[in-house]
């Protein structure tokens, strides 16, 4: 089910003379399994743009199409987008409220008309993504938990809906080194898994390495858009953007300035590291 | 978004925004003063007079002004009918069992709805143009004198500007959760009372973690800025009041007065 967004506002407090226009006349299309990142300063509008995806928000103008369908209209059967589309937001442990783990994942599929044998194995299956021993822990008080174990509870909670559309809001920010990497991964197989992937971060390496698209947003408007490599390659000639290079990108820029003749185009640590042991010749021990 | 019915801060920048906060407390006092007193047509032709300049110095649109008294009708009909048909029984010009309706019973009738109304338009006229921790301000400036009679004041104040200071906070954290579980299927429109009651566990279990875990926060970011309680702080005084502010005290003291004088 492609996502389609026709030139789409946004605006706060319309009525007050201090309306705020989060959103100005947006054009974006994304394709089936596509993995996209969203980039741009705080107040640049992402998190509108995703609330707007995911219906939570009705648009000021413009339209949000899911499968040629405008989610807005009246006659539109909401739960076929809720089915759709699943949206985790910044501190999702804040979600949570059941007695237990398992009612808790279970929460979204109340609705869902399938029977108890089938709730109880996506519950156990989005758990078991999530890296949970169900039978450890569907019986423990979600609220109990620790604050990154709270987080994947939650997120299981949204994938035991099994959407086909997911929408993750800054989802690393305030992770650890270590659950950063397994959480990307998880994303990754997800993506693999023929999910479309939508993801709001600041974390530039984070969207390097796992996007193939990039959207960049400035004051409510798209800045920049393409695949994420071209987005990376034009970043340094679009100083006015308060988007960073990538880590391994920098790098490279750094090496340069010292005399060191790089290719074109890195922006991930893989390239990096390929560029390094073309360059100084190092067998495939190098580091 | 639903409207509410009143309360609402519109931002803006005209000169009745501008006022001082404690200049407009005083203001809607005396206005309710004189909408109460407020006996004659001339009296309430002025206090409409005064309003709409109020309204149009505020610019503020009508809808938002005058909506949440004009959505109160059921409340002021009640209040009408109840007046017309039990206000006195002397000079009835339809009288049955125990309802009379005479002349004076309507006319009671009138005056109160007309005076319930202007009370409305005029408090939400206040809050629609002054930001919610700004009238605190002002309150806990005004009620200071009650210091004399014991009364912790700065702690009162400080209480009351915090718990205002996160109903938007709040607010915004509820209007995230609710969201959330919108998204991953909650419904919150049901028939049945038991269910619609346990459809908003979903919110209010999150909303009370959230609550608790800010209030928390907010002691030991207190503590950790050196906060000792109300009395041992030394006093922020207060901006002046400005030429504006007299100028709109003296206005609204000339109507009140003007009313008290159309009565006699």
């Amino acid at each position: 089910m492609p996502i389609e967004v026709e030139n789409l506002s946004y605006t706060y407090m319309p009525e007050s003379t201090q309306s705020v226009a989060a959103l100005q006349g947006i054009n974006l299309r994304i394709a089936d399994g596509e993995f996209v990142g969203i980039m741009g300063r705080t107040g640049s509008g992402k998190s509108t743009l995703i609330q707007l995806l995911a219906g939570l928000l009705t648009p000021t103008r413009g339209r949000v199409l899911l499968d040629g369908r405008d989610i807005a209209a009246k006659d539109y059967d909401r739960s076929i987008l809720r089915r759709t589309v699943g949206i985790v937001f910044q501190y999702p442990e804040y979600q949570l409220f059941e007695t237990t783990v398992a009612k808790d994942v279970a929460f979204g599929l109340k609705h869902s008309g399938l029977n108890h044998v089938e709730v109880t194995s996506r519950v156990r299956k989005a758990l078991e993504i999530m890296g949970f021993d169900y039978d450890k822990i569907h019986n423990q008080s979600p609220l109990a938990l620790s604050g990154g174990e709270k987080r994947r509870v939650a997120i299981a909670g949204v994938l035991a809906v099994q959407p086909k559309i997911l929408i993750f809001d800054e989802p690393v920010a305030g992770l650890d080194p270590q659950g950063r990497y397994s959480f990307m991964q998880l994303t990754a197989r997800l993506h693999q898994g023929g999910t479309t992937i939508i993801m709001v971060s600041h974390n530039t390496d984070v969207l390097s390495e796992y996007t193939e698209r990039l959207v960049v947003l400035e004051h409510g408007q798209i800045a920049l858009e393409g695949l994420t490599k071209d987005v990376f390659m034009q970043l340094p000639t679009h100083d006015h953007l308060p988007v960073a290079m990538s880590t391994a990108q920098e790098i490279a820029y750094m090496l340069a300035a010292r005399g060191m003749n790089l290719p074109q185009g890195i922006i991930t640590y893989d390239d990096l590291l390929f560029a390094l042991k073309a360059k100084l010749g190092g067998g495939e021990e190098a580091p | 978004m639903k409207q509410p019915l009143t309360g609402r801060f519109i931002p803006g920048d005209s000169p009745v925004h501008a006022l001082d906060a404690r200049a407009k407390l005083i203001c809607l006092i005396l206005l309710l003063a004189a909408v109460v007193s407020a006996g004659t047509v001339y009296g309430y032709g002025l206090i409409l007079a005064v309003i709409s300049v109020i309204l149009l110095v505020a610019e503020l649109p009508l809808h938002l002004a005058v909506g949440p008294a004009w959505r109160m009708w059921p409340f002021l009909s009640v209040i009408f009918i109840m007046n017309a048909l039990f206000f006195t029984a002397t000079d009835p010009l339809w009288s049955w069992w125990i309802f009379h309706i005479s002349l004076a019973g309507v006319q009671q009738g009138i005056h109160v709805v007309t005076n319930v109304a202007l009370i409305m338009i005029i408090s939400n006229a206040l809050t629609l143009t002054t930001a919610p921790l700004e009238i605190t301000k002002a309150l806990a400036s005004l009620i200071k004198p009650l210091r004399l009679i014991g009364i912790p004041t700065d702690d009162v104040a400080m209480i009351i500007s915090v718990a205002i200071r996160f109903v938007p906070t709040l607010l915004e954290e509820a209007d995230m959760i609710k969201k959330a579980q919108i998204a991953r299927g909650a419904r919150f429109e049901s028939k049945r009372l038991t269910e619609k009651a346990k459809s908003y566990l979903p919110l209010i279990v999150p909303i009370f973690i959230a609550a608790f875990r800010r209030a928390d926060e907010l002691a030991l970011a207190m503590e950790a800025r050196g906060y000792h309680g109300a009395g041992r702080r030394t006093p922020q005084r207060p901006a002046p009041l400005r030429l504006p502010d007299y100028a709109a005290l003296m206005v609204c003291m000339t109507v009140s007065i003007l009313q008290l004088a159309l009565l006699r």
